[in-house]
């Protein structure tokens, strides 16, 4: 596998997530963290 | 865009992160949404087999980590899964922020690859990518369609349920 060739699945599917609305885009860093707050709170309350 | 280099995070490096971390989200919301991804990272730096380990996607120029991920390793060392993906505070405001959307889009398109490309040189038989939300599934399938579109030295990529598996072609 070449570099130019992982270079251009980069470049490209970051071209293609830029469609992506702001909204999605928060909730995709987002959702992690909100899932493991969720976690801790069960672990808390158990 | 921005380069980055995936690396296993190290007792020393998770002080680090936590520390800057700290400061870019604030006392009381590290405390509250962070901590608990620091302390699962202190027990879990040594990858073993079929258990989890932390890697940090670290910023080439600044040395900046941009994102902590969880990673498996199994089949003893054939296959590497990557489970979530906790980016920086930084990262937090994409919402509201034109250059942090740029940002965001770079980061993640830099883990997936990395995590391939990095796996297809270390010798694993088998890339798999789990899409734990349907934005992550959304992303998942334009990767599945990029990556098949072109040459890939016979390594082909497959979306099975909630996994995006790289594989060489059967």
């Amino acid at each position: 596998m070449t570099n130019a060739s992982i270079e251009a699945v980069r470049v490209k599917l970051a071209d293609e997530m830029l469609s992506m609305t702001d909204e999605q885009l928060h909730e995709l860093v987002m959702s992690p963290w909100a899932e493991l707050r969720a976690q801790s709170r069960v672990l808390v309350s158990a | 865009m921005t380069d980055y280099h995936l690396r296993p995070m190290t007792a020393g490096r998770l002080f680090d992160v936590a520390a800057d971390w700290r400061t870019l989200a604030g006392e009381d919301e590290f405390t509250v949404e962070l901590a608990a991804v620091f302390d699962w990272c202190a027990t879990h730096l040594t990858p073993t087999e079929n258990d989890a380990h932390a890697m940090e996607l670290v910023d080439d120029d600044t040395g900046v980590t941009g994102a902590i991920l969880e990673v498996i390793t199994a089949r003893r060392g054939r296959l590497s899964k990557m489970l979530k993906i906790y980016a920086s505070p930084h990262f937090w405001t994409v919402d509201r922020d034109p250059l942090i959307k740029r940002e965001v889009v770079e980061l993640y398109a830099a883990a997936f690859v990395l995590m391939i490309a990095d796996g297809i040189s270390s010798g694993v038989d088998e890339i798999k990518i789990y899409g734990r939300t349907s934005q992550m599934l959304d992303i998942l399938s334009s990767l599945e369609t990029i990556w098949n579109s072109g040459d890939r030295s016979g390594w082909s990529a497959t979306l099975a349920g909630r996994w995006l598996s790289i594989a060489p072609k059967a």
